[in-house]
């Protein structure tokens, strides 16, 4: 498991949730100014998260995250991978 | 203020006999049943293996990918036949004060099939989580919002849940909010999508549902002496509702005119109907006067005629202590003896059924009539459709709970 494998998952989560091409998510999109993402959304894709990679994300975890990158970070930081 | 009048500018629906308005009404005409061997679980544990499965229906040509995603299939029942009606009213929203159009419901039971894949999940080996769209999705008032969501409807928004009865208060309790001014259009009717193995075996166990799969289309035979239950279903009819003057402005088409409603309860028991006819010969008579028309004018029952022993037997008594004689020159017929009892959704169907019968001056039959039962001795209109002079027309419902409800459709003859 590596980093990229973190980023691309990591896409092509929010562009499910988001019905967008996972193609025109970047690290650096934020994800309520750029990606749309509302309160009910972020819940949806935390779930997708903790599912899919096995981990728990806290409220205060899910709050803090603005970027892509936030996101992405936290996951390969909670598993280990670099 | 002088209450106003409230006209049915458009349908929409969704039905195991047909999808779309035409469709269904073809169905209806020619006296084509919708019923069918049980496809969506495994019925081997009960002895009833049929219902009314609304087949190749699908939700992505009637709203966008992403919500259909993401709504219960009650709800796409919903969208679908609001697009139908307001399509077919020629409504154009953005001209609409939007706080002045409304969307109000009936639907029994919600999204109860997302409920039980939920349940399924959290007993499964190993478990697994809610999904955080749960409350959303299961919510009976989805139907409402994600219609008002998708329109802009921002007048009146509820959900009524009566069971068998939801969707005729639904639109009975729309027309009196365009009557009394709280709004100028409405999208209203019914919608339920509850053929799930849990909900199925609910009715089941109650030993309310048919047990006459051998043919499955001639299962529902509402009235006939060997008739032996429901034959559950599923769907939604829509209506959109619109005061008179607001109509003739943009000249909408009129199908008929809604005239009168009354709701009531038998106040008796959760499951089994008022045998004596009472409550449903009161719902009558009040939404009678609440047209303020004399009982001597209704043509045709389209009656709430389940096929079950009790409430056939109920309502023929309730027709006969409403009409007296009269009773037996009034033909009667039931749309579930086609499309079987969609619970929520049927007074919405069963609304569309009038206001076409009423456009074309034609009473769709009760079918599978083959014995007569001495206690249901009225004109059913058996098997044959019937064209005929129809000017008023009582369409009943009466929900689980001793919940009823009546309304009182006329043709619409000008100012």
């Amino acid at each position: 498991m590596s980093y990229d494998y973190v980023v691309q998952t990591v896409k092509e989560i929010l562009a499910k949730q988001l019905s967008m091409d996972p193609g025109k998510i970047n690290l650096e999109s934020r994800l309520v100014e750029d990606l749309g993402i509302d309160s009910f959304g972020s819940v949806e894709v935390a779930f997708e998260l903790e599912e899919k990679f096995t981990l728990k994300i806290p409220d205060a975890a899910l709050y803090e995250a603005k970027t892509v990158k936030d996101i992405v970070d936290y996951i390969a930081a909670q598993k280990g991978y670099k | 203020m002088d209450k106003r009048r409230v006209v049915i500018t458009g349908l929409g629906v969704v039905a195991c006999n047909g999808i779309g308005v035409e469709n269904f009404w073809k169905a209806n005409v020619e006296g084509r049943s919708g019923i069918g061997k049980i496809t969506s679980f495994n019925v081997d544990a009960f002895d009833t293996k049929i219902a009314g499965e609304v087949r190749n229906f699908d939700p992505s040509q009637y709203m966008p990918a992403e919500v259909a995603k993401k709504v219960d299939r009650f709800v796409h029942f919903g969208l679908a036949c609001t697009k139908m009606a307001i399509e077919d009213s020629r409504l154009d929203l953005e001209k609409e004060d939007r706080h002045r159009v409304g969307a109000v419901i009936g639907s029994g039971l919600g999204g109860m099939m997302f409920h039980e894949e939920q349940l399924v999940a959290h007993f499964a080996q190993p478990p697994r989580r809610c999904h955080p769209s749960a409350v959303p999705r299961i919510s009976p008032n989805a139907v409402s919002s994600h219609i008002a969501i998708q329109y802009g409807c921002m007048g009146p928004n509820m959900v009524i849940s009566t069971a068998c009865a939801s969707a005729s208060h639904a639109i009975g309790e729309a027309f009196h909010k365009i009557q009394w001014g709280d709004m100028d259009v409405c999208v209203t009717g019914g919608v339920e999508a509850t053929i799930t193995l849990l909900n199925f075996e609910a009715y089941y166990i109650l030993r309310v549902l048919s047990k006459r799969n051998d043919i499955p289309e001639a299962a529902s035979c509402p009235f006939d002496k060997e008739r032996d239950g429901f034959v559950l279903s599923e769907g939604g009819g829509i209506v959109i509702l619109e005061e008179l003057n607001h109509a003739l402005e943009r000249n909408a088409t009129i199908y008929a005119e809604v005239i009168g409603y009354a709701s009531n309860s038998g106040a008796r028991h959760m499951v089994v109907p008022d045998l004596s006819g009472d409550d449903a010969a009161r719902v009558m008579v009040d939404a009678l006067k609440d047209a303020g028309i004399d009982r001597l004018k209704v043509d045709y029952i389209n009656a709430h005629a389940t096929s079950t022993v009790a409430n056939d037997r109920a309502e023929t008594k309730a027709i006969k202590n409403v009409f007296g004689e009269r009773a037996y020159q009034i033909p009667i017929s039931s749309t579930k003896s086609m499309i079987g009892h969609s619970l929520g959704a049927a007074g919405g169907i069963e609304a569309v059924v009038c206001a076409l019968a009423i456009r074309d001056q034609f009473i769709p039959p009760t079918i599978n009539y083959k014995h007569k039962d001495p206690e249901c001795d009225l004109d059913y209109v058996p098997n044959e459709g019937r064209k005929t002079q129809l000017n008023t027309i009582l369409s009943n419902s009466f929900g689980f709970g001793n919940c009823n409800a009546c309304i009182v459709f006329s043709g619409f003859k000008g100012l």
